[in-house]
């Protein structure tokens, strides 16, 4: 898993050869042996090629998770998927087409991935901790052929004084080829490289090296992406998630029954839930109504919800949730998703007994907030009651039936329909509040058997052939929450930061090395300097010209 | 609250940039092929001595220079459009996709002008830079135009709009330049084995630096490119986090951001990789590009996600 090295990546493990010693006596080796078929596949998924293969499978793995609705992200879509293609969709299910990221094959891909991954890694570790402690090799014997190559001779005399601060004095004595050398050596040392010099037959040489963060830096990277798999992971066990609505006015305590929904990870501990609370004190929101253009008419502006809020380290406070800007409290996030209308009705039986009051909250449709209200009434007698229709802002009837013009409250009204029967609520199987089969329910007819349409404006009450009153008091805003927990997303944010700085390292610091010989001969000082590039370094020839003309203070080394 | 007429102004400044263009691409063009033409009519006047320096080659070089003016006249007036459109709309103008198209197109430009200027060789890639580039603006100009016009509320109060959308454009640039000198290289590769031994080549290809120059320079843009990816990954999270509760959620542009992120770094394996280096890499980073391409186009207008509410 190597982003940079041209070099092989790393020398194989010097793993012990215990295990091959026995066959070594045959030489036609007619089988590899359990260890020896292990040592093969590890060799095999550790291989760069493997690592390549794997990426592009698991590339190619995600593409169906974005083209079939999944159930984690919308499980609602992914019935409804189910439903309507029937046998292609069955089969599809089974082959985990709806739960792409949590399927079987994914995950396999994955984990090959970040095995084949460590399985590179701990050797690049090994032999990059051995050179960290190493010194630069020496200088090699011929330098003809590295990169930058420079050859020159140099008159000592016409070598510009050493003005470093170990120059004893500025003495006129000719430089030496050690003095010359040890120039080079500083002159490296300051850049950063680590020098190792030595004296033979040949000369003074000094050897360098640099860019051991490089390596470093790939390291990281690969090791940060493991922590952020081990972050991911333990944030989905450990974390919690629930939705829940409030009605202006009405407050939240953080309690499992409150949710709407709740979903937890298996080693959240439920008694655990931090104990805030808060109040929806007003819901804001604001429509757009200052263009003449129709596709922008209406589009929504600003949501603010102004919440007063408590938890135990901190005394009761007010703060505006945005979307954007949740709320933070107790270490639990509560974010702003949603918001709607809940018209507040009353409904009164014949006998006077109240069988529903207080804010309904109804599900906002489209741009304009075509709300789908419902109201169940299981305490109604003889038979249980449903309140099925539309609330909308701003209400208009015409061939499209009830619909909103409008987001904001212009003209607020309500039209539904009133069913009685068994609502079916005593079977035990949990059913959305949202909704209600009617198929099943009988409606409340006018007196010509037609059912009746009932439209009703705030303020307004309207009686049942039966006697039953429904009243249209108020109408309230509400907003939706999504409350989250995870405590394991610091540590996630930090790899992958971290993975951040390890690749630029690897990929931008350049692993080099630069060598430097002087020699006497008769003719003057022979300086001799090229530079091993053992990274993407296109900078080198240059540094190593540069560096020449530094030190010896010549115009340019270009011959 | 949205200054209609400076919008209009900006509306007006790209599609004279557009035009302008169109003269800097004709001219890249003319540099191009006249190029290839000076250099055959040389070898036929001089009677097979070599090319000499003559007035057509000048003429040649005034092409080239007459197309980075124009160029760099575009880029300003670009650059102003996409400046005034923020002003007109108070927030950065990268609201939706024909915002988010032509400030990227702009960063495009004003990238290719400082490579250029760091490489004087590079200018004669502009045709091949200003052609696709071309593609896209007129394509946001006429499909995907829309009237400076608020941000949703999902867009609102976040500063992680403007860096996660600011650094997604960043590398968009850098991808397409990318993958620009990729295709080039490719091209130019399979122009050298086929040329392999000549003593001297003429065409459109030989004018092109060396198929080594063209994997160094895709390698670098990648490389910076699949960096500033990265962030913009690790943005989008923290943003996700803020606005959604939850850092990733596989949201179909979170896959497919995930997809790219993943193809791009097979690229960079890939030039690792004993049997990948130079062409088959650069394939790799052509597929990163195609899925670019599909993440910005058919994730955005055809699947439904939540990224989906920039109304295009």
């Amino acid at each position: 898993m190597s982003t940079a090295a041209p070099e092989p990546a790393a020398p194989d493990s010097a793993a012990p050869e215990s295990a091959a010693s026995g066959p070594k006596k045959r030489p036609t080796l007619p089988s590899l042996g359990l260890m020896g078929w292990l040592r093969f596949l590890w060799r095999q998924l550790t291989s760069m090629q493997t690592a390549l293969i794997l990426l592009m499978l698991l590339a190619i793995a995600a593409v169906p998770g974005s083209l079939y609705p999944q159930r984690s992200v919308n499980p609602g879509l992914t019935e409804q998927y189910l439903q309507e293609h029937g046998k292609t969709a069955e089969i599809l299910d089974k082959l985990g087409m709806f739960d792409v990221f949590g399927s079987v094959w994914f995950s396999a891909i994955y984990l090959l991935l970040f095995v084949s991954l460590i399985g590179c890694v701990i050797p690049r570790l090994q032999v990059y901790l051995r050179q960290v402690v190493a010194k630069p090799p020496v200088t090699p014997r011929r330098l003809t052929r590295f990169t930058g190559y420079t050859d020159v001779i140099l008159d000592p005399s016409a070598l510009p004084a050493d003005t470093s601060a170990d120059a004893l004095s500025a003495d006129a004595s000719p430089t030496s080829a050690a003095d010359l050398r040890d120039r080079f050596a500083q002159r490296l040392r300051r850049s950063r490289y680590r020098i190792r010099t030595t004296e033979d037959e040949r000369g003074f040489a000094v050897s360098s090296e640099r860019g051991y963060l490089r390596e470093a830096g790939n390291l990281l990277f690969h090791v940060a992406l493991l922590g952020v798999l081990i972050g991911v992971a333990m944030g989905h066990l450990t974390s919690y998630r629930g939705q829940v609505t409030v009605v202006e006015g009405e407050g939240f305590a953080n309690s499992l029954t409150r949710y709407d929904s709740f979903e937890a990870g298996p080693w959240f501990d439920e008694t655990s839930l931090p104990p805030f609370r808060f109040t929806l004190d007003e819901f804001r929101a604001e429509f757009n109504t200052d263009t003449d253009n129709p596709r922008e008419f209406g589009k929504p502006t600003k949501f603010e919800a102004d919440v007063t809020a408590s938890d135990p380290d901190q005394p009761e406070f007010t703060k505006t949730v945005r979307v954007n800007q949740p709320l933070n409290l107790g270490g639990s996030g509560i974010y702003l998703l949603g918001n709607g209308y809940a018209p507040v009705l009353t409904v009164t039986d014949p006998k006077g007994r109240v069988i529903a009051d207080g804010p309904v909250i109804t599900v906002p449709q489209g741009l304009h907030y075509t709300s789908q209200l419902v109201l169940k009434m299981p305490d109604a007698r003889p038979k249980q009651m449903a309140v099925v229709g539309i609330f909308a802002p701003t209400m208009v009837i015409d061939d499209k039936g009830p619909h909103s013009e409008y987001a904001g409250l212009v003209n607020p009204e309500i039209a539904l329909t009133v069913h009685t029967g068994d609502l079916g609520l005593d079977g035990g199987v949990p059913q959305n509040v949202f909704q209600i089969d009617v198929q099943k329910l009988d409606p409340v007819t006018k007196a010509d058997g037609s059912p009746m349409l009932i439209r009703l404006k705030p303020g307004e009450t309207t009686k049942l052939p039966d006697g039953t009153t429904i009243e249209f008091t108020d109408v309230k805003r509400y907003a939706a929450f999504d409350v989250k927990r995870d405590p394991w997303e610091g540590f996630t944010l930090a790899m992958a930061l971290a993975s951040i700085v390890g690749l630029v390292a690897s990929l931008f610091i350049p692993r080099r090395r630069i060598f430097v010989r002087v020699a006497e001969t008769s003719e003057g000082l022979r300086l001799e300097a090229a530079g091993l590039a053992r990274s993407e370094d296109y900078r080198l020839q240059q540094d190593v010209q540069e560096l020449v003309a530094e030190v010896t203070g010549r115009k340019e080394a270009d011959e | 609250m949205i200054n209609e007429q400076l919008a209009q102004f900006s509306t007006l400044a790209l599609v004279t940039a557009i035009a302008i263009y169109v003269l800097g691409f004709i001219a890249f063009t003319v540099d191009a092929v006249r190029g290839t033409q000076v250099r055959s009519d040389a070898r036929l006047e001089s009677g097979g001595e070599g090319p000499r320096p003559t007035a057509d080659e000048a003429g040649a070089m005034t092409a080239l220079k007459f197309a980075m003016t124009v160029t760099v006249v575009g880029g300003i007036i670009h650059v102003a459009g996409v400046v005034m459109r923020g002003i007109a709309t108070g927030r950065v103008p990268w609201g939706n996709m024909y915002e988010f198209s032509m400030t990227g197109s702009a960063a495009v430009t004003v990238m290719f002008l400082l490579i250029c200027l760091r490489n004087r060789d590079l200018r004669h890639l502009g045709a091949f830079v200003f052609g696709p580039l071309l593609l896209l603006m007129m394509v946001a100009q006429t499909a995907w135009y829309l009237p400076a016009a608020h941000l949703t509320p999902s867009l609102q109060n976040s500063y992680w709009l403007v860096i996660h959308v600011f650094v997604a454009i960043l590398s968009c640039a850098l991808f397409t330049l990318g993958a620009v000198t990729s295709v080039l290289q490719l091209v130019r590769a399979r122009w050298e084995e086929k040329h392999a031994g000549e003593a001297e080549s003429r065409g459109l290809l030989a004018r092109l630096p060396s198929a080594k120059k063209l994997e160094q320079l895709s390698f670098q843009i990648n490389a910076i490119g699949f960096v500033l990816w990265t962030f913009t990954l690790i943005a989008g999270a923290i943003w996700a986090k803020y606005a959604w509760g939850r850092y990733w959620g596989w949201d179909p542009k979170e896959v497919w951001t995930f997809i790219i992120w993943v193809v791009y770094a097979a690229y960079l394996h890939a030039r690792a990789t004993q049997g990948f280096r130079g062409n088959r890499a650069a394939w790799f980073s052509l597929v990163g590009f195609v899925c670019l391409i599909f993440n910005f186009t058919v994730v955005n207008t055809v699947i439904n996600g939540l990224h989906s509410y920039s109304g295009l």
